[in-house]
């Protein structure tokens, strides 16, 4: 049998076998379900805010719009006009308006302190009206009022080269690396399970009398690999559905070499940490023991991610360039450099290099541990042991 | 043995660190031959047997199939039942039977088919959707048997396929053990069940101290031992065994209400040890049969021991390693 048979068997049955599971399919709803909470959410917990305007007498004419044009675009004014000044100030005090503009009294009445903002815009809406009105009795034309409102041109200029994009670009490397790390988490801890399980129930036996131990761990790593991503992007679909009927998310408008090298990268770390997973899996022969090992295991990956965090403002620092050229911190590293700093493509493609390698040997080394410390039971096997007894076994 | 079919162990030696597990197994199963694996604990079968699937590569000996080296390819046609069952809890019986076929190198349709074949042989048809975990331990092990089988291969490797079984279960597994040795499947079985292997397979090797200590068909191992187990039958109960003491080499084995048996050497004179008892009582039933496989087995392993005192710990146990 071809190796890509045996690998594509074992990765069939892990997709087949997961996807059946309970455990599985529940977990996958609660996240689904707070993916969704997460994007439609935000609509409730901040709605739009409403200024109330309160005006004594007659709203002149122009005040509402002029207002409104002031105010944010999440920002509800209403006018409403009150007989007296004091119907108005019982209003006010009620807390139904937040202030109360009285221009027989030329008075801007508040509850407590005077407001800054919403004082200036009431201010400026009143100036306007009143110099349309100050115009028209000084019997201006419409065309004089124009030609006398125009404002002077006033364009923002900067000094030094600004990124608009620049904000969606770093949220899109954290939140990233963040996904990365949580879905090896899980879905690394779905292989350890795995190839824990396989040993301690000693399937592993037959299933190595007819598979390679590297092409059975690949075939667990590329099965539940593929589940890890087709998950993650049954999520973001899902996050990205219901923020825009929501309308709280608007795609970041990053490139798409952004978006490509950021799950490209993804891919190549799940793979790394996947096989390291199935390497330390091969070492304990307890369930109980199992989670002992996870923690060495993404230990470079936490570290890394601190580093990389704490220089994503200087992304092709020496030390970023070494981290995106490691295998085991470029998943991480790297992205973060496309998306914020400027790696040469060379960099890119050594980087990429670096990881098959990695991956490639380590199925090869993490099956000779499988193999080797599958016939010896008991404690925790260590690694130089069961690569010596991997000898005694073919690999 | 060049042009040999079937499975010949060569000379097969195994050292874990300071342990030889195995020192030098040699024996041949054919194709179409049931051969029953027997040794005590420890006495290297299992290793045997993992040598045999390729899952440990011995420090020196082969192992060959139709007379060619074993390798990958012609292990895919070998089914193997280790000692100690692995299969997945919570997959269902036909897919799980079904994976390891296409393993071996079946096609799904082909795996599928053999897995409901087998499964409904062994008598779970009815459970097919079932996962392997809500069964009996019985019927484990009958899921075992069954991937063991599905790719219809041409030697089965089984290690203690019948402990843990009720005897029903017990005796369906040997009919089918039977069927497939006539169909000319190789089988080599390990057991500690004596009776069972005498019952049902006409040859055994015996292993001891990673060494075969005795191989070739039962009656012949039988007769070949230097002692008999004679069995003599009066018409009543309370004769006593006086008269046998003038019998020459004669030891008392069991005696119980009107039946006496004795171990007595293999050229004793019937005619003389007849009359003897004639003398005693009326005798019903006279019989003076070969010591039973037990007896071969604990002689083997008992001589064995004795060589393997003086090789050091030699017969220390391959799973020792754990």
């Amino acid at each position: 049998m071809s190796a890509a048979r045996a690998i594509g068997l074992v990765a069939r049955r892990e997709v087949r076998e997961r996807a059946r599971s309970k455990g599985f399919r529940i977990s996958f709803v609660v996240v689904l379900l707070g993916v969704v909470a997460l994007a439609v959410l935000p609509k409730y917990i901040n709605p739009t805010t409403s200024t109330d305007v309160g005006v004594v007498g007659t709203v002149p004419n122009g005040f509402e719009q002029v207002l409104a044009s002031t105010a944010s675009d999440d920002d509800h004014v209403s006018v409403t006009s009150y007989p007296d000044t004091a119907a108005g100030e019982k209003a006010l005090d009620d807390g139904d308006i937040d202030v109360l503009w009285d221009p027989s009294a030329g008075q801007v009445v508040w509850k407590g302190d005077p407001q800054a903002t919403l004082g200036a815009q009431v201010r400026a809406a009143a100036t306007q009206v009143q110099f349309e009105e100050n115009a028209t009795a000084l019997g201006l034309t419409p065309q004089q009022q124009q030609q006398l409102a125009t404002p002077p041109t006033m364009h923002d200029r900067s000094l030094e080269p600004t990124d608009s994009e620049e904000g969606s670009r770093a949220a899109l490397a954290v939140g990233g690396t963040i996904v990365l790390f949580g879905a090896i988490s899980m879905f690394g801890g779905f292989v350890l399970t795995g190839v824990v399980t396989e040993k301690t129930s000693r399937i592993a036996e037959v299933l190595l009398s007819q598979v390679k131990a590297s092409h059975l761990l690949a075939g667990k790593v590329l099965g539940i690999g593929s589940l890890a991503v087709a998950e993650l992007l049954a999520l973001g679909v899902a996050l990205l559905v219901a923020g825009s009927v929501a309308d709280t998310i608007s795609l970041p408008e990053v490139g798409l070499p952004s978006v490509l090298s950021t799950v490209g990268f993804f891919v190549l770390g799940f793979a790394i940490y996947a096989t390291l997973y199935a390497a330390a899996g091969s070492l304990v022969n307890r369930q109980e023991d199992a989670q002992a090992v996870t923690f060495p295991v993404m230990l470079p990956m936490l570290a890394t991610y601190l580093v990389a965090l704490s220089s994503i403002g200087s992304p092709d620092s020496p030390l970023m360039v070494a981290l995106s050229l490691f295998p085991l911190s470029s998943p991480v590293a790297m992205p973060l450099r496309i998306v914020t700093g400027d790696p040469g493509a060379l960099e890119v493609v050594a980087s990429v290099v670096l990881c098959l390698a990695f991956i490639w040997v380590g199925l090869v080394l993490a099956g000779r541990v499988y193999a080797g410390a599958l016939l010896r039971t008991g404690n925790r096997v260590r690694v130089r042991d069961a690569l010596r007894a991997a000898d005694d076994v073919r690999g | 043995m060049a042009d040999h079919t079937g499975l010949e162990v060569d000379a097969l030696v195994k050292r874990f660190d300071d342990i030889t597990a195995l020192d030098g197994v040699t024996f041949a199963v054919e194709r179409g031959q049931l051969v029953g694996f027997l040794g005590p604990n420890g006495a290297g079968k299992s290793t045997t047997m993992r040598a045999i699937m390729g899952l440990l590569r011995p420090d020196r000996g082969a192992v060959h199939w139709d007379g060619a080296p074993a390798d990958a390819g012609t292990r895919r046609r070998f089914g193997y039942m280790p000692e100690e069952r692995g299969l997945y809890g919570r997959m269902a019986l036909a897919d799980q039977v079904a994976y390891f076929a296409e393993l071996a190198g079946l096609s799904r349709a082909d795996a599928d088919a053999a897995a409901r074949r087998w499964l409904g042989e062994l008598g779970l048809g009815d459970r097919l959707r079932d996962d392997v975990g809500a069964l009996s331990h019985g019927n484990q092990q009958r899921v075992q048997l069954a991937v063991a089988l599905a790719h219809d291969p041409d030697l089965l490797v089984l290690d203690e396929p019948f402990s843990g079984l009720d005897p029903l279960a017990a005796e369906t597994m040997q009919q089918l053990l039977l069927e497939r040795v006539h169909a000319g499947t190789a089988v080599l079985f390990s057991s500690h069940q004596l009776d069972m292997v005498e019952e049902l397979s006409r040859d055994v090797v015996i292993v001891d101290g990673g060494r075969v200590v005795a191989a070739g068909p039962v009656e012949q191992l039988r007769a070949a031992e230097p002692t008999r187990t004679l069995v003599v039958s009066f018409d009543r109960p309370g004769v006593g065994t006086t008269w046998a003491s003038a019998l020459p080499g004669t030891t008392l084995l069991d005696a119980d209400d009107d039946r006496q048996s004795f171990q007595v050497p293999a050229d004793l004179d019937l005619g003389a040890a007849l009359t003897l008892a004639a003398g005693a009582a009326p005798v019903t039933r006279f019989s003076f049969e070969p010591p039973d496989l037990s007896v071969v087995f604990h002689n083997a392993v008992t001589r064995s021991g004795g060589s393997r005192s003086s090789g050091g710990d030699s017969g220390r146990s391959p799973e020792g390693v754990s």
